[in-house]
Protein backbone atom coordinates (compact mmCIF):
# COMPACT_ATOMS: atom_id res chain seq x y z
CA UNK A 1 0.00 0.00 0.00
CA UNK A 2 1.53 3.28 -1.38
CA UNK A 3 1.19 6.02 1.53
CA UNK A 4 1.14 9.61 0.23
CA UNK A 5 3.96 11.88 1.71
CA UNK A 6 2.63 13.94 4.61
CA UNK A 7 2.48 17.41 4.70
CA UNK A 8 1.83 18.05 1.35
CA UNK A 9 -0.96 20.41 0.10
CA UNK A 10 -2.25 21.53 -3.42
CA UNK A 11 -1.36 25.27 -4.42
CA UNK A 12 -2.93 28.00 -2.61
CA UNK A 13 -4.78 29.06 -6.07
CA UNK A 14 -6.95 25.67 -5.80
CA UNK A 15 -10.83 26.06 -5.35
CA UNK A 16 -13.96 23.90 -5.79
CA UNK A 17 -16.99 26.10 -6.38
CA UNK A 18 -19.25 25.93 -3.55
CA UNK A 19 -22.59 23.24 -3.72
CA UNK A 20 -20.15 21.20 -5.69
CA UNK A 21 -18.19 18.25 -5.19
CA UNK A 22 -15.90 15.51 -7.05
CA UNK A 23 -16.41 11.94 -6.65
CA UNK A 24 -13.21 9.77 -6.25
CA UNK A 25 -13.42 5.83 -7.19
CA UNK A 26 -14.70 4.85 -4.13
CA UNK A 27 -17.64 7.86 -3.80
CA UNK A 28 -18.36 6.92 -7.56
CA UNK A 29 -18.62 3.26 -6.95
CA UNK A 30 -21.38 3.88 -4.46
CA UNK A 31 -23.44 6.23 -6.47
CA UNK A 32 -23.00 4.53 -9.28
CA UNK A 33 -24.12 1.28 -7.66
CA UNK A 34 -27.30 3.74 -6.40
CA UNK A 35 -28.07 4.76 -10.25
CA UNK A 36 -27.46 0.85 -11.69
CA UNK A 37 -30.07 -0.42 -8.90
CA UNK A 38 -32.65 1.88 -9.79
CA UNK A 39 -32.45 1.97 -13.49
CA UNK A 40 -32.65 -1.97 -13.26
CA UNK A 41 -36.07 -1.19 -11.35
CA UNK A 42 -36.62 1.17 -13.93
CA UNK A 43 -36.30 -0.52 -16.78
CA UNK A 44 -38.21 -3.84 -15.47
CA UNK A 45 -40.99 -1.66 -14.95
CA UNK A 46 -41.14 -1.07 -18.62
CA UNK A 47 -39.60 2.77 -18.46
CA UNK A 48 -37.28 3.91 -20.92
CA UNK A 49 -34.21 6.37 -20.69
CA UNK A 50 -34.82 10.13 -21.95
CA UNK A 51 -31.62 12.26 -22.44
CA UNK A 52 -32.60 15.51 -22.53
CA UNK A 53 -29.99 19.02 -22.63
CA UNK A 54 -27.93 20.27 -19.78
CA UNK A 55 -28.92 23.50 -20.80
CA UNK A 56 -31.88 24.90 -22.00
CA UNK A 57 -33.67 28.02 -22.43
CA UNK A 58 -34.91 29.71 -19.24
CA UNK A 59 -38.05 30.18 -20.43
CA UNK A 60 -38.71 26.79 -21.39
CA UNK A 61 -37.01 25.27 -18.48
CA UNK A 62 -39.48 27.62 -16.20
CA UNK A 63 -42.71 26.32 -17.61
CA UNK A 64 -45.30 24.96 -14.97
CA UNK A 65 -42.52 25.56 -11.68
CA UNK A 66 -42.93 27.58 -9.15
CA UNK A 67 -41.01 30.73 -7.89
CA UNK A 68 -38.45 29.32 -6.10
CA UNK A 69 -37.47 26.76 -8.53
CA UNK A 70 -37.52 29.52 -11.39
CA UNK A 71 -35.20 31.86 -9.52
CA UNK A 72 -32.76 28.73 -8.44
CA UNK A 73 -31.89 28.81 -11.98
CA UNK A 74 -28.38 29.69 -13.16
CA UNK A 75 -28.28 31.94 -16.03
CA UNK A 76 -26.16 31.77 -19.44
CA UNK A 77 -26.58 34.01 -22.28
CA UNK A 78 -26.23 32.54 -25.66
CA UNK A 79 -24.51 35.45 -26.99
CA UNK A 80 -27.32 36.87 -29.33
CA UNK A 81 -29.43 37.81 -25.59
CA UNK A 82 -31.22 35.10 -25.31
CA UNK A 83 -31.26 33.75 -21.72
CA UNK A 84 -29.91 29.92 -21.34
CA UNK A 85 -30.19 28.22 -18.08
CA UNK A 86 -29.04 24.81 -16.30
CA UNK A 87 -32.21 22.88 -15.96
CA UNK A 88 -33.00 22.66 -12.25
CA UNK A 89 -35.44 19.70 -12.98
CA UNK A 90 -35.91 17.36 -14.94
CA UNK A 91 -40.12 17.25 -15.21
CA UNK A 92 -40.29 20.00 -17.76
CA UNK A 93 -37.77 18.66 -20.09
CA UNK A 94 -39.17 15.17 -20.77
CA UNK A 95 -42.59 16.77 -20.48
CA UNK A 96 -41.46 18.36 -23.48
CA UNK A 97 -39.80 15.33 -25.14
CA UNK A 98 -43.24 14.03 -24.68
CA UNK A 99 -45.04 16.98 -26.56
CA UNK A 100 -42.54 17.24 -29.41
CA UNK A 101 -40.47 14.13 -30.29
CA UNK A 102 -42.84 11.75 -28.61
CA UNK A 103 -46.33 13.78 -29.46
CA UNK A 104 -47.37 10.73 -31.85
CA UNK A 105 -46.19 7.63 -29.30
CA UNK A 106 -48.57 5.11 -28.38
CA UNK A 107 -49.90 5.99 -25.01
CA UNK A 108 -48.97 5.29 -21.99
CA UNK A 109 -45.60 6.59 -22.30
CA UNK A 110 -42.97 5.29 -19.32
CA UNK A 111 -39.85 7.79 -19.10
CA UNK A 112 -37.06 7.51 -16.55
CA UNK A 113 -33.76 9.43 -16.29
CA UNK A 114 -30.47 10.04 -14.29
CA UNK A 115 -29.12 13.36 -14.99
CA UNK A 116 -27.81 16.42 -12.36
CA UNK A 117 -29.73 19.41 -11.65
CA UNK A 118 -28.06 22.63 -11.14
CA UNK A 119 -29.62 25.04 -8.38
CA UNK A 120 -28.82 28.28 -7.06
CA UNK A 121 -29.50 27.07 -3.48
CA UNK A 122 -28.07 28.91 -0.46
CA UNK A 123 -24.98 26.34 0.34
CA UNK A 124 -25.38 27.24 4.10
CA UNK A 125 -27.91 25.27 4.53
CA UNK A 126 -25.92 22.30 3.06
CA UNK A 127 -27.65 22.13 0.10
CA UNK A 128 -25.80 21.28 -2.96
CA UNK A 129 -25.71 23.13 -6.28
CA UNK A 130 -25.76 20.29 -8.47
CA UNK A 131 -26.73 17.26 -7.45
CA UNK A 132 -28.26 14.23 -9.38
CA UNK A 133 -32.12 13.16 -9.65
CA UNK A 134 -33.33 9.80 -10.81
CA UNK A 135 -36.84 9.36 -11.50
CA UNK A 136 -39.48 7.67 -13.43
CA UNK A 137 -42.68 9.99 -15.05
CA UNK A 138 -45.88 7.83 -16.26
CA UNK A 139 -47.45 9.53 -19.64
CA UNK A 140 -51.27 9.08 -20.18
CA UNK A 141 -52.46 7.20 -17.20
CA UNK A 142 -55.33 9.13 -15.16
CA UNK A 143 -56.72 6.03 -12.77
CA UNK A 144 -55.73 5.45 -9.56
CA UNK A 145 -53.26 2.03 -10.90
CA UNK A 146 -51.32 4.68 -12.76
CA UNK A 147 -50.57 6.22 -9.29
CA UNK A 148 -49.91 2.98 -7.59
CA UNK A 149 -47.59 1.98 -10.69
CA UNK A 150 -45.23 4.83 -9.34
CA UNK A 151 -45.67 4.38 -5.76
CA UNK A 152 -44.68 0.78 -5.91
CA UNK A 153 -41.60 1.58 -8.07
CA UNK A 154 -40.72 4.06 -6.02
CA UNK A 155 -40.82 1.39 -2.81
CA UNK A 156 -39.15 -1.17 -4.93
CA UNK A 157 -36.70 0.96 -5.63
CA UNK A 158 -35.81 1.37 -2.06
CA UNK A 159 -35.59 -2.38 -1.60
CA UNK A 160 -33.44 -2.66 -4.57
CA UNK A 161 -30.46 -0.47 -2.53
CA UNK A 162 -31.43 -2.44 0.81
CA UNK A 163 -33.04 0.38 2.80
CA UNK A 164 -36.24 -1.68 4.54
CA UNK A 165 -37.13 0.67 7.02
CA UNK A 166 -39.15 3.75 4.87
CA UNK A 167 -41.91 5.63 5.10
CA UNK A 168 -44.20 7.19 2.44
CA UNK A 169 -46.13 10.20 3.39
CA UNK A 170 -49.04 10.02 1.00
CA UNK A 171 -51.24 12.85 0.75
CA UNK A 172 -54.01 14.40 -1.93
CA UNK A 173 -53.99 17.93 -1.95
CA UNK A 174 -57.72 17.97 -3.51
CA UNK A 175 -59.15 17.95 -0.27
CA UNK A 176 -57.41 21.05 1.45
CA UNK A 177 -58.02 22.82 -2.16
CA UNK A 178 -61.83 21.75 -1.61
CA UNK A 179 -62.27 22.84 1.63
CA UNK A 180 -60.26 26.55 1.01
CA UNK A 181 -62.62 26.72 -2.36
CA UNK A 182 -65.75 26.36 -0.38
CA UNK A 183 -64.33 28.44 2.02
CA UNK A 184 -64.11 31.40 -0.70
CA UNK A 185 -60.28 31.64 0.45
CA UNK A 186 -58.53 33.18 -2.49
CA UNK A 187 -55.69 36.00 -2.54
CA UNK A 188 -53.04 37.21 -0.02
CA UNK A 189 -55.59 35.11 2.72
CA UNK A 190 -55.46 32.21 0.74
CA UNK A 191 -51.80 32.60 0.71
CA UNK A 192 -51.00 32.89 4.37
CA UNK A 193 -53.25 29.58 4.97
CA UNK A 194 -51.14 27.73 3.20
CA UNK A 195 -47.58 28.98 4.41
CA UNK A 196 -48.91 27.68 8.31
CA UNK A 197 -50.10 24.72 7.23
CA UNK A 198 -46.82 24.07 5.59
CA UNK A 199 -45.25 25.42 8.99
CA UNK A 200 -47.39 23.33 10.81
CA UNK A 201 -47.31 26.60 12.65
CA UNK A 202 -51.13 26.16 14.50
CA UNK A 203 -50.91 29.65 16.24
CA UNK A 204 -50.58 31.11 12.69
CA UNK A 205 -52.92 29.02 10.76
CA UNK A 206 -55.81 29.97 13.19
CA UNK A 207 -54.93 33.86 12.75
CA UNK A 208 -54.92 33.25 9.62
CA UNK A 209 -58.24 31.45 9.51
CA UNK A 210 -59.66 34.13 11.34
CA UNK A 211 -58.27 37.10 8.81
CA UNK A 212 -60.03 35.43 6.08
CA UNK A 213 -63.17 35.20 7.91
CA UNK A 214 -63.73 31.47 7.64
CA UNK A 215 -66.77 29.90 9.38
CA UNK A 216 -65.83 28.24 12.48
CA UNK A 217 -66.97 24.98 11.06
CA UNK A 218 -64.87 24.74 8.14
CA UNK A 219 -62.25 26.40 9.85
CA UNK A 220 -62.36 23.68 12.45
CA UNK A 221 -62.76 20.27 9.56
CA UNK A 222 -59.63 22.50 7.79
CA UNK A 223 -57.54 22.49 11.14
CA UNK A 224 -58.28 18.27 12.00
CA UNK A 225 -57.55 17.32 8.51
CA UNK A 226 -54.33 19.22 8.25
CA UNK A 227 -53.13 17.36 11.58
CA UNK A 228 -54.41 13.96 10.18
CA UNK A 229 -51.78 11.26 10.16
CA UNK A 230 -52.45 7.55 9.51
CA UNK A 231 -52.75 3.80 7.45
CA UNK A 232 -56.20 3.48 6.16
CA UNK A 233 -58.31 4.60 9.21
CA UNK A 234 -56.69 8.30 8.48
CA UNK A 235 -59.11 7.83 5.44
CA UNK A 236 -62.23 7.41 7.49
CA UNK A 237 -61.44 9.98 9.48
CA UNK A 238 -61.58 12.27 6.77
CA UNK A 239 -65.07 10.82 5.17
CA UNK A 240 -66.97 14.08 6.55
CA UNK A 241 -65.57 16.10 4.06
CA UNK A 242 -66.80 14.14 1.31
CA UNK A 243 -70.11 16.54 0.72
CA UNK A 244 -67.49 19.16 -0.74
CA UNK A 245 -66.96 19.24 -4.66
CA UNK A 246 -63.68 17.97 -5.34
CA UNK A 247 -63.05 16.20 -2.12
CA UNK A 248 -65.55 13.16 -2.59
CA UNK A 249 -63.00 12.20 -5.83
CA UNK A 250 -59.94 12.55 -3.85
CA UNK A 251 -61.10 10.30 -1.11
CA UNK A 252 -62.42 8.12 -3.70
CA UNK A 253 -58.92 7.80 -5.48
CA UNK A 254 -56.65 7.29 -2.15
CA UNK A 255 -59.57 4.42 -0.81
CA UNK A 256 -58.62 2.76 -4.40
CA UNK A 257 -54.89 3.64 -4.29
CA UNK A 258 -54.84 2.05 -0.70
CA UNK A 259 -56.44 -1.39 -2.39
CA UNK A 260 -53.19 -1.05 -4.44
CA UNK A 261 -50.67 -0.69 -1.58
CA UNK A 262 -52.51 -3.48 0.97
CA UNK A 263 -52.32 -5.56 -2.25
CA UNK A 264 -48.82 -5.00 -3.04
CA UNK A 265 -47.83 -5.49 1.10
CA UNK A 266 -46.74 -2.19 1.79
CA UNK A 267 -49.43 -0.62 3.68
CA UNK A 268 -46.62 -0.85 6.63
CA UNK A 269 -44.64 1.31 4.54
CA UNK A 270 -47.34 4.02 3.50
CA UNK A 271 -48.78 6.84 6.13
CA UNK A 272 -51.54 9.13 5.12
CA UNK A 273 -50.81 12.51 5.35
CA UNK A 274 -53.08 15.46 4.96
CA UNK A 275 -51.07 17.99 6.44
CA UNK A 276 -48.54 19.22 3.16
CA UNK A 277 -49.41 21.55 0.67
CA UNK A 278 -45.86 21.60 -1.39
CA UNK A 279 -46.15 21.96 -4.38
CA UNK A 280 -49.66 23.05 -4.30
CA UNK A 281 -49.28 24.86 -7.36
CA UNK A 282 -47.98 22.23 -9.32
CA UNK A 283 -49.32 18.73 -8.13
CA UNK A 284 -53.47 18.34 -9.16
CA UNK A 285 -53.89 14.69 -7.27
CA UNK A 286 -51.85 12.39 -5.14
CA UNK A 287 -48.54 14.01 -4.05
CA UNK A 288 -46.04 11.51 -1.91
CA UNK A 289 -42.67 12.36 -0.15
CA UNK A 290 -40.37 9.55 1.12
CA UNK A 291 -38.63 9.32 4.39
CA UNK A 292 -36.22 7.25 6.45
CA UNK A 293 -35.10 7.44 9.64
CA UNK A 294 -31.73 9.25 10.27
CA UNK A 295 -32.13 11.13 7.40
CA UNK A 296 -33.05 14.64 7.94
CA UNK A 297 -34.59 15.35 4.64
CA UNK A 298 -37.01 13.45 2.32
CA UNK A 299 -35.30 10.96 -0.06
CA UNK A 300 -37.55 11.37 -2.38
CA UNK A 301 -41.34 12.94 -3.93
CA UNK A 302 -43.68 12.80 -6.39
CA UNK A 303 -47.61 13.38 -7.64
CA UNK A 304 -49.89 13.45 -10.70
CA UNK A 305 -49.69 16.69 -12.64
CA UNK A 306 -52.25 16.79 -15.16
CA UNK A 307 -51.83 19.95 -16.44
CA UNK A 308 -48.11 20.28 -17.24
CA UNK A 309 -48.68 19.00 -20.69
CA UNK A 310 -51.46 21.60 -21.45
CA UNK A 311 -48.88 23.83 -21.46
CA UNK A 312 -47.92 22.42 -24.62
CA UNK A 313 -51.61 22.19 -26.02
CA UNK A 314 -51.78 18.70 -25.23
CA UNK A 315 -54.54 17.18 -22.88
CA UNK A 316 -52.54 14.35 -20.72
CA UNK A 317 -52.47 12.95 -17.47
CA UNK A 318 -48.88 12.37 -15.65
CA UNK A 319 -47.95 10.75 -12.28
CA UNK A 320 -43.79 10.71 -11.49
CA UNK A 321 -41.60 10.84 -9.09
CA UNK A 322 -37.58 11.15 -8.16
CA UNK A 323 -34.79 10.79 -6.32
CA UNK A 324 -32.13 12.87 -4.93
CA UNK A 325 -29.11 10.11 -5.38
CA UNK A 326 -27.37 11.82 -2.58
CA UNK A 327 -30.02 11.76 -0.23
CA UNK A 328 -29.68 7.76 -0.78
CA UNK A 329 -25.77 7.61 -0.62
CA UNK A 330 -26.21 9.81 2.69
CA UNK A 331 -28.89 7.38 3.74
CA UNK A 332 -26.20 4.18 2.44
CA UNK A 333 -23.08 5.64 4.65
CA UNK A 334 -25.17 6.09 7.75
CA UNK A 335 -26.71 2.60 7.45
CA UNK A 336 -23.02 1.51 6.35
CA UNK A 337 -24.06 -0.12 3.32
CA UNK A 338 -21.07 -1.42 1.53
CA UNK A 339 -20.30 -1.58 -2.01
CA UNK A 340 -18.13 -4.09 -2.53
CA UNK A 341 -15.01 -3.09 -5.21
CA UNK A 342 -14.41 -5.99 -7.87
CA UNK A 343 -11.32 -8.41 -7.03
CA UNK A 344 -8.38 -6.91 -8.36
CA UNK A 345 -5.49 -9.05 -9.31
CA UNK A 346 -2.07 -7.70 -10.00
CA UNK A 347 -0.42 -9.29 -13.05
CA UNK A 348 3.13 -9.46 -13.10
CA UNK A 349 5.02 -8.47 -16.00
CA UNK A 350 8.17 -10.58 -15.35
CA UNK A 351 7.04 -13.47 -16.89
CA UNK A 352 6.94 -11.78 -20.35
CA UNK A 353 4.87 -9.06 -22.54
CA UNK A 354 2.56 -11.75 -24.25
CA UNK A 355 1.99 -14.46 -21.20
CA UNK A 356 0.90 -11.07 -18.98
CA UNK A 357 -1.58 -9.88 -21.39
CA UNK A 358 -2.94 -13.74 -22.03
CA UNK A 359 -3.21 -14.00 -17.91
CA UNK A 360 -4.79 -10.58 -17.66
CA UNK A 361 -7.47 -11.37 -20.40
CA UNK A 362 -8.62 -14.47 -18.79
CA UNK A 363 -8.77 -12.95 -15.33
CA UNK A 364 -10.86 -10.14 -16.43
CA UNK A 365 -13.00 -12.67 -18.86
CA UNK A 366 -14.05 -14.26 -15.21
CA UNK A 367 -15.21 -10.80 -14.45
CA UNK A 368 -12.41 -9.88 -12.07
CA UNK A 369 -9.83 -6.78 -12.37
CA UNK A 370 -6.43 -7.28 -13.68
CA UNK A 371 -3.79 -4.83 -13.21
CA UNK A 372 -0.50 -4.81 -15.10
CA UNK A 373 2.32 -4.47 -12.64
CA UNK A 374 5.41 -2.95 -13.85
CA UNK A 375 7.71 -3.43 -11.11
CA UNK A 376 7.84 -2.09 -7.24
CA UNK A 377 5.60 0.92 -7.22
CA UNK A 378 7.28 4.32 -8.19
CA UNK A 379 8.73 6.67 -4.99
CA UNK A 380 6.47 10.18 -4.93
CA UNK A 381 8.78 13.49 -5.04
CA UNK A 382 8.03 15.46 -2.05
CA UNK B 1 -34.40 9.44 22.38
CA UNK B 2 -35.36 12.89 20.77
CA UNK B 3 -32.51 15.46 20.08
CA UNK B 4 -33.46 18.69 21.12
CA UNK B 5 -31.50 22.04 20.24
CA UNK B 6 -31.72 24.54 22.39
CA UNK B 7 -30.79 28.21 21.68
CA UNK B 8 -28.04 29.40 24.27
CA UNK B 9 -29.37 32.48 26.56
CA UNK B 10 -32.51 33.63 27.68
CA UNK B 11 -34.51 31.07 25.88
CA UNK B 12 -32.61 27.99 27.29
CA UNK B 13 -32.93 28.13 30.67
CA UNK B 14 -36.57 28.69 30.50
CA UNK B 15 -36.94 26.08 27.89
CA UNK B 16 -35.15 23.36 30.19
CA UNK B 17 -37.80 24.67 32.93
CA UNK B 18 -40.66 23.90 30.46
CA UNK B 19 -39.68 20.68 29.89
CA UNK B 20 -38.91 19.58 33.55
CA UNK B 21 -42.69 20.65 33.65
CA UNK B 22 -43.38 18.95 30.95
CA UNK B 23 -41.85 15.97 32.99
CA UNK B 24 -38.40 16.03 31.24
CA UNK B 25 -36.06 16.82 33.94
CA UNK B 26 -32.04 16.90 33.55
CA UNK B 27 -30.21 14.22 35.28
CA UNK B 28 -29.50 15.85 38.71
CA UNK B 29 -25.62 16.04 38.05
CA UNK B 30 -26.18 17.91 34.60
CA UNK B 31 -28.84 19.88 35.83
CA UNK B 32 -26.35 22.72 36.40
CA UNK B 33 -23.56 21.39 34.53
CA UNK B 34 -21.90 23.85 31.48
CA UNK B 35 -21.78 20.52 29.17
CA UNK B 36 -23.32 21.04 25.13
CA UNK B 37 -24.86 17.86 25.35
CA UNK B 38 -27.00 17.11 28.35
CA UNK B 39 -29.90 14.60 29.08
CA UNK B 40 -32.69 13.75 30.89
CA UNK B 41 -33.26 11.54 34.02
CA UNK B 42 -35.58 9.15 32.17
CA UNK B 43 -33.52 9.15 28.52
CA UNK B 44 -36.15 10.66 26.89
CA UNK B 45 -34.53 13.66 25.42
CA UNK B 46 -31.01 14.74 25.00
CA UNK B 47 -30.47 18.86 25.04
CA UNK B 48 -27.86 20.51 22.59
CA UNK B 49 -26.47 23.88 23.95
CA UNK B 50 -25.99 25.36 20.73
CA UNK B 51 -25.87 29.74 19.78
CA UNK B 52 -29.58 30.74 18.52
CA UNK B 53 -29.05 31.08 14.88
CA UNK B 54 -27.75 27.36 14.52
CA UNK B 55 -30.82 25.81 16.06
CA UNK B 56 -32.71 25.60 13.02
CA UNK B 57 -29.40 24.49 11.22
CA UNK B 58 -29.25 21.63 13.39
CA UNK B 59 -32.94 20.75 13.36
CA UNK B 60 -33.10 21.41 9.34
CA UNK B 61 -29.89 18.30 9.21
CA UNK B 62 -31.86 16.49 11.32
CA UNK B 63 -28.85 15.88 13.64
CA UNK B 64 -31.82 17.39 16.35
CA UNK B 65 -35.32 16.62 15.85
CA UNK B 66 -36.97 19.57 18.04
CA UNK B 67 -35.53 22.71 18.26
CA UNK B 68 -36.48 25.77 20.69
CA UNK B 69 -35.49 29.29 19.06
CA UNK B 70 -36.42 32.83 18.83
CA UNK B 71 -39.11 33.72 15.89
CA UNK B 72 -37.04 36.60 15.39
CA UNK B 73 -34.08 33.90 14.37
CA UNK B 74 -35.97 32.16 12.29
CA UNK B 75 -37.48 35.16 10.20
CA UNK B 76 -33.46 36.20 9.28
CA UNK B 77 -32.64 32.03 8.20
CA UNK B 78 -36.30 31.16 6.42
CA UNK B 79 -34.83 27.05 7.33
CA UNK B 80 -36.87 24.62 5.49
CA UNK B 81 -38.49 23.05 9.55
CA UNK B 82 -42.17 22.65 11.31
CA UNK B 83 -43.06 25.58 13.97
CA UNK B 84 -45.97 23.99 15.44
CA UNK B 85 -46.10 25.76 18.49
CA UNK B 86 -45.23 29.07 19.84
CA UNK B 87 -44.05 29.21 23.60
CA UNK B 88 -44.80 32.43 24.40
CA UNK B 89 -41.84 33.23 26.54
CA UNK B 90 -38.53 35.58 25.15
CA UNK B 91 -41.15 38.38 23.60
CA UNK B 92 -39.42 41.24 21.64
CA UNK B 93 -40.24 43.01 19.05
CA UNK B 94 -38.09 43.34 15.85
CA UNK B 95 -38.32 47.05 14.94
CA UNK B 96 -37.08 49.56 12.49
CA UNK B 97 -35.51 52.83 14.84
CA UNK B 98 -33.45 55.90 14.62
CA UNK B 99 -32.10 58.81 16.00
CA UNK B 100 -35.02 60.79 18.44
CA UNK B 101 -36.78 63.82 15.65
CA UNK B 102 -35.22 62.52 12.94
CA UNK B 103 -37.25 62.31 9.70
CA UNK B 104 -38.71 59.23 8.64
CA UNK B 105 -38.30 57.22 5.66
CA UNK B 106 -39.73 59.50 2.69
CA UNK B 107 -37.91 62.71 3.91
CA UNK B 108 -34.48 61.25 3.30
CA UNK B 109 -33.18 61.56 0.10
CA UNK B 110 -32.09 58.30 -1.13
CA UNK B 111 -29.03 56.58 0.01
CA UNK B 112 -30.40 55.50 3.26
CA UNK B 113 -28.33 53.77 5.42
CA UNK B 114 -29.64 50.89 7.92
CA UNK B 115 -27.34 48.94 10.24
CA UNK B 116 -28.55 45.45 11.06
CA UNK B 117 -27.67 41.93 12.72
CA UNK B 118 -30.64 40.69 10.88
CA UNK B 119 -29.82 41.42 6.91
CA UNK B 120 -32.40 39.21 5.88
CA UNK B 121 -35.21 40.73 7.54
CA UNK B 122 -34.51 44.26 7.14
CA UNK B 123 -33.82 43.81 3.50
CA UNK B 124 -37.42 41.92 2.68
CA UNK B 125 -39.00 44.67 5.30
CA UNK B 126 -37.36 48.06 2.73
CA UNK B 127 -37.99 45.80 -0.52
CA UNK B 128 -41.65 45.47 0.67
CA UNK B 129 -41.90 49.14 1.40
CA UNK B 130 -40.66 49.68 -2.61
CA UNK B 131 -37.61 52.06 -0.54
CA UNK B 132 -33.63 51.92 -1.58
CA UNK B 133 -31.63 51.30 1.33
CA UNK B 134 -28.69 50.18 1.75
CA UNK B 135 -28.39 46.88 4.44
CA UNK B 136 -25.39 47.08 6.82
CA UNK B 137 -24.53 43.88 8.27
CA UNK B 138 -23.36 43.56 11.45
CA UNK B 139 -22.91 41.35 14.60
CA UNK B 140 -23.38 43.36 17.61
CA UNK B 141 -23.95 46.96 19.38
CA UNK B 142 -25.96 48.09 16.53
CA UNK B 143 -27.29 50.83 18.63
CA UNK B 144 -24.13 52.54 18.09
CA UNK B 145 -24.40 53.12 14.18
CA UNK B 146 -26.56 56.36 14.19
CA UNK B 147 -24.57 58.32 16.56
CA UNK B 148 -21.08 57.35 14.79
CA UNK B 149 -22.95 58.07 11.05
CA UNK B 150 -22.59 54.30 9.69
CA UNK B 151 -26.39 54.69 9.08
CA UNK B 152 -29.33 56.45 9.95
CA UNK B 153 -31.40 53.57 11.00
CA UNK B 154 -31.12 50.15 12.34
CA UNK B 155 -32.85 46.97 12.19
CA UNK B 156 -32.63 45.40 15.51
CA UNK B 157 -35.17 43.45 18.25
CA UNK B 158 -36.07 45.36 21.50
CA UNK B 159 -37.14 43.62 25.32
CA UNK B 160 -37.56 46.92 27.01
CA UNK B 161 -36.52 49.60 25.01
CA UNK B 162 -34.04 50.42 27.42
CA UNK B 163 -30.42 50.21 25.49
CA UNK B 164 -32.27 52.18 22.25
CA UNK B 165 -32.98 54.84 24.84
CA UNK B 166 -30.05 55.27 26.28
CA UNK B 167 -28.04 55.51 22.90
CA UNK B 168 -31.03 58.36 21.66
CA UNK B 169 -33.03 56.17 19.07
CA UNK B 170 -36.75 55.78 19.23
CA UNK B 171 -38.61 53.04 17.57
CA UNK B 172 -39.85 54.24 14.25
CA UNK B 173 -41.78 51.19 12.72
CA UNK B 174 -42.16 47.48 14.07
CA UNK B 175 -41.56 44.93 11.26
CA UNK B 176 -42.78 41.77 13.79
CA UNK B 177 -43.41 40.45 16.75
CA UNK B 178 -40.99 37.57 18.45
CA UNK B 179 -41.18 34.86 20.88
CA UNK B 180 -39.77 31.35 21.44
CA UNK B 181 -40.63 29.12 18.85
CA UNK B 182 -40.41 25.39 18.96
CA UNK B 183 -39.25 23.77 15.79
CA UNK B 184 -39.46 20.11 13.98
CA UNK B 185 -37.39 18.35 11.33
CA UNK B 186 -39.11 17.43 8.86
CA UNK B 187 -38.26 14.14 7.86
CA UNK B 188 -38.81 13.36 12.11
CA UNK B 189 -42.29 15.00 11.91
CA UNK B 190 -43.27 12.01 9.72
CA UNK B 191 -40.65 9.36 11.05
CA UNK B 192 -41.13 9.70 15.07
CA UNK B 193 -44.79 11.48 14.52
CA UNK B 194 -45.96 9.84 18.09
CA UNK B 195 -42.97 10.91 19.81
CA UNK B 196 -42.92 14.57 18.55
CA UNK B 197 -46.11 14.59 19.00
CA UNK B 198 -46.21 13.17 22.19
CA UNK B 199 -44.06 16.22 23.47
CA UNK B 200 -45.64 19.14 21.70
CA UNK B 201 -48.79 17.97 23.34
CA UNK B 202 -46.91 17.74 26.21
CA UNK B 203 -44.97 21.18 26.12
CA UNK B 204 -48.38 22.71 24.84
CA UNK B 205 -49.77 21.61 28.32
CA UNK B 206 -46.99 22.76 30.50
CA UNK B 207 -47.02 26.41 28.92
CA UNK B 208 -50.66 26.65 29.20
CA UNK B 209 -50.60 25.27 32.90
CA UNK B 210 -47.80 28.27 33.66
CA UNK B 211 -49.70 31.34 31.64
CA UNK B 212 -52.88 29.98 34.01
CA UNK B 213 -50.87 30.46 37.14
CA UNK B 214 -49.30 34.00 36.07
Amino acid sequence: MKRRPIGVRPPSWVRLPEGTTSYTPADARRKAHVESSLRQVFEGWGYGQAITPTFDFAEQLGVGLGAELRESMMRLSDGSGRALALRVDLTTPVARLVATRMREAPLPIRLYYIENVFRMEEVHRGRRREFWQAGVELFGGAGAGADAEVLILAAESLQSLGLREFQINLGHLGLIRAILDHMGIDGTERTWVLEAIDRKDETALAAALRAARAPARHAASLRRLVGLVGRHEALKAARPLRTLPGAREALARLEELWGWIADAGLERHVALDFGEVRGMDYYTGVNFEIFAPGVGAALGAGGRYDRLLAHYDMDMPAVGCAFTVEALLGWMERAGVQVAAPRRVGIDMSVGRCAALREAASVRARGQVATLEFGPPARRKR
Amino acid sequence: MLTVALAKGRLEEEAIRLFARAGARLKPSEARSRALVRETADGSLRFLSVKPADVATYVEHGIADLGVVGLDVLAEREPDVYQPLDLGFGRCRMVVAGPEGSPWLHRYEGGLRVCTKYPGIARRYFEGLGYPVEIIELTGSVELAPRVGLAELIVDVVETGGTLKANGLVVAAEIMKSSARVVVNRASHKVRLDEVRLWLGRLRKAGRAKAGRA
